[in-house]
């Protein structure tokens, strides 16, 4: 495949790329190297691609390992109650829309959890997750339910 | 709020993501990623490793005391383990590429195989070290006093300085050894083993 067609097939799906980007990352300098990262290691395994998974779904996986091994630093803001949580958000939601509010609330969760409610938001089963993420379906199911609870009590009034 | 209709309809803009996605942009991209760090810096060490055993083939042919051949023999047959052991995870880190595995998975064999291959390095080097470093320092003697070895070494002095470097050498290059481990290899994977304690 050429780079032309992979391209296009990448700005198909860009779209993957940067929502895991946005809850995993805050500075605009470590979305920029996540983005380099993820675009690199794309651009060298594609011929790993065997095409019997949709692109999309490649596409995810790869993005996660490449975020979960290069990161260098937790983004994680450590809530001591959730009654701290929803006044900042408050505060902030003049000013930003629902999905900047939305990422916000998904990167208070753990890091784990944080892939998991986005590949259960983009409609994959928890078999699937687990599989994507060498995690057993069960394990998958419990850290959904906390993270949906977490993310229902958090946005629940805003 | 419906997390579920707000993330799918969510429409990502990012002026980086954009002008990286630009036609001749992402050949031109370079990587910091730990496990490619780790694959280049095990490559530089196979060089480097390739070009000191090629020294000790130099020497081989240059000096002929059979103490100076023996301790030449010893550490190039140590290197060329050491360097077929290295190149043996170079390639399977290079699998490692690989996304249909697990991450976790993943990321655990490549830990475990670099502490392996490290910790092998290290115990070994405990008895290749005396050899090197009295072949190196019969080799320096000889060459320096234009003495013979059996007259260099029949010198007190020189037993005693041998012993005293011995002493200070051995230690000295295992924790050299150790430290530069730390240095280019250490930090990759402390940052693999912190993405496997998230994951697990």
């Amino acid at each position: 495949m050429s780079e032309k067609e992979f391209l296009l097939q990448l700005k198909e799906h860009q779209n993957i790329i940067y929502k895991l980007v946005h809850i995993y990352a805050t500075s605009e300098e470590d979305k920029k190297d996540l983005y380099q990262e993820i675009l690199f290691q794309a651009w060298k395994t594609y011929s790993s691609f065997r095409g019997d998974a949709k692109f999309s779904t490649w596409l995810y996986r790869l993005s996660l390992n490449t975020i979960f091994t290069f990161k260098r630093k937790t983004n994680r803001i450590e809530y001591t109650d959730t009654a701290q949580y929803e006044e900042q958000l408050t505060t902030t939601s003049a000013v930003n829309d629902e999905k900047e509010r939305l990422y916000k609330a998904i990167r208070t969760l753990p890091e784990g959890e944080r892939a998991i409610i986005s590949l259960h938001l983009d409609g994959y089963d928890n078999s699937e997750v687990g599989e994507l993420l060498g995690i057993t379906a069960n394990s998958v199911g419990v850290k959904l339910h906390r993270a949906k609870k977490q993310l229902t009590t958090l946005l629940k009034d805003i | 709020m419906d997390i579920e209709k707000i993330w799918q309809e969510s429409e990502g803009k990012d002026n980086n993501l954009d002008k990286l996605l630009r036609a001749g942009k992402i050949t031109r991209i370079s990587s910091r990623h730990p496990i490619k760090k780790l694959q280049d810096n095990l490559l530089y060490g196979l060089i480097l490793a390739l070009m000191i055993t090629a020294g000790y083939g130099f020497l081989f042919v240059e000096f002929s005391p059979w103490q100076i051949r023996v301790a030449l023999v010893v550490v190039t047959v140590y290197n060329l383990i050491i360097m077929a052991d290295s190149w043996r995870l170079y390639l399977l880190t290079r699998k490692t590429e690989s996304i249909n595995e697990p991450l976790r998975d993943k990321l655990q064999t490549v830990y475990d195989q670099y502490m392996r291959w490290w910790h092998i390095q290290l115990r070994t080097s405990l008895f290749v070290l005396p050899f090197a470093i009295t072949g190196g320092f019969i080799l320096g003697g000889i060459d320096g006093s234009g003495k013979t070895v059996e007259e260099f070494i029949s010198h007190p002095v020189a037993l005693i300085a041998l012993g005293i470097c011995l002493l200070v050498f051995i230690p000295a290059s295992y924790f050299l050894s150790k430290w530069l481990f730390r240095v280019f290899y250490g930090k990759y994977l402390k940052q693999i083993k912190g993405s496997i304690d998230e994951l697990s």
